[in-house]
């Protein structure tokens, strides 16, 4: 999208985002010659439709986690080991690694973690006493 | 008053940078990916995911690194089929892990992000009422995350297995690299003829892919008792002739049989359990031809 300001017939610039906030982004633009700024504001299906593309309005700082759109919009997105904590989780004897999966898992949920990682299965095992 | 295109730059919301990223993205993970195989079809129920499996099955017999995407996110089954059960996939710091299942064959499929088989695919968000504006947009993006976010590895071949319907090929076309292959099912009655043929139609429109050809599953039935074969379907204008009204390749028939499904439901490997039966020779009919490169591109890394 660009946004022209008519009165000096000039691009305006991206200034800056925020939101979501009950549904809506606001985009901030401005002219570089007299300086007007215009803000649009989206409605919750533009939101989503922006959400959908897996863009930041502006630029993103560091590129995304490995599909982290994915998870983000999932409605119930499963929570994932990572390869450390699978590694260490499988020096774990058999017959109680499932033990500690589950623990682990419902320790990670009551904290809103999506990811398991080598400090979430210590916090866990600090928690469960195993 | 100056015009879109009077205007340099993007505006700065840099929204085209980032579609370009993540298209770059999805090249990048590909490069090591020799050839990329689209299996699809324009009807439901014609054994689309049951091919794919069985065709990574039996490439994967014969040596070939084979990768599955399961490109029916709302229905999602291909994780079952090549065996790779409900496990989870792990998350490492250059993606996330495909799960691997018989055959050594890796595979992604949204089956692995639902928390259970009965829950079905959901988004969450604001606008849930419009879910016909945005909700085409994030499945698409789902794939493409799928394709750029797995950690694939080197692989012969990538078969990518489509949903019902023809109005994903264009979508995902345009992720693959130029010269992907195309891979029509069919099974042999009029409504699926009539449906596939604006597939196959649909798939000579759109110049980056190639047709590899149409392929017949649930073809004669071979009775268990007296060994006869029987047509399950009555239709005078066989596959084969479908193929050439195309002018694609006719990649042969595959037999119906019920131990296809069974295997398929247990994930393990019909081909690789009857070799000697005429579906499974079918199958690898085809899967050799896939190996001759017919129709499609060496793209990416030789091996």
């Amino acid at each position: 999208m660009k946004f022209l300001c008519v009165k000096c017939d000039e691009g305006m610039r991206f200034d800056e985002a925020a939101g979501p906030e009950e549904g809506s982004v606001s985009i901030v633009f401005q002219c570089p010659s007299c300086e007007m700024r215009v803000a649009m504001l989206t409605n919750p299906a533009e939101t989503q439709l922006v959400n959908a593309l897996d863009v930041q309005i502006g630029g993103r700082t560091e590129p995304p986690a490995p599909l982290a759109a994915l998870r983000e919009n999932l409605d119930q997105a499963p929570l994932l080991w990572t390869e450390e904590a699978e590694a260490r989780l499988r020096k774990v004897p058999g017959p109680m690694r499932s033990a500690v999966r589950t623990l682990t898992e419902k320790y990670a949920s009551e904290q809103g973690c999506r990811e398991i990682t080598g400090q979430t299965l210590s916090e866990a095992r600090q928690r469960f006493g195993k | 008053m100056k015009k879109y295109s009077d205007l340099p730059g993007d505006g700065g919301s840099n929204i085209v940078g980032q579609v370009t990223e993540q298209m770059e993205r999805v090249q990048a993970r590909l490069e090591a990916v020799r050839r990329i195989v689209v299996v699809m079809s324009g009807k439901g129920g014609v054994g689309k995911s049951a091919i794919t499996a069985n065709l990574a099955a039996a490439l994967s017999r014969e040596g070939a690194k084979v990768g599955a995407l399961d490109g029916d996110v709302n229905g999602p089954c291909l994780a079952r089929m090549v065996g790779a059960g409900d496990e989870r996939p792990a998350v490492g710091p250059a993606g996330v892990k495909p799960l691997v299942g018989a055959m050594g064959v890796k595979v992604m499929s949204m089956h692995s992000w639902l928390p259970d088989a009965r829950t079905p695919l959901a988004w969450k968000g604001p606008a849930q009422a419009e879910r016909r504006v945005w909700q085409g947009t994030i499945e698409t993006g789902a794939l493409r995350q799928f394709l750029a976010d797995t950690e694939w590895g080197e692989l012969d071949f990538l078969l990518v297995d489509l949903p019902p319907g023809a109005t994903q090929l264009p979508s995902i076309a345009g992720l693959l690299p130029s010269g992907s292959g195309v891979l029509v099912v069919t099974i042999p009655s009029s409504a699926s003829h009539l449906a596939v043929g604006k597939s196959l139609a649909l798939a000579q429109q759109i110049a980056s892919v190639s047709v590899v050809g149409l392929l017949e599953n649930m073809g004669p039935y071979e009775c268990p008792h007296c060994g006869k074969m029987t047509s399950l379907f009555a239709n005078e204008h066989g596959s084969d002739r479908l193929a050439a009204d195309f002018g694609v390749p006719f990649l042969g028939s595959v037999p119906f049989d019920p131990r296809m499904a069974a295997a398929l439901d247990e994930g393990t490997s019909f081909v690789a359990e009857y070799p000697s039966s005429p579906a499974a020779a079918a199958i690898e009919e085809c899967a050799r031809v896939l190996r001759q490169g017919a129709g499609t591109q060496t793209i990416g890394a030789a091996t």
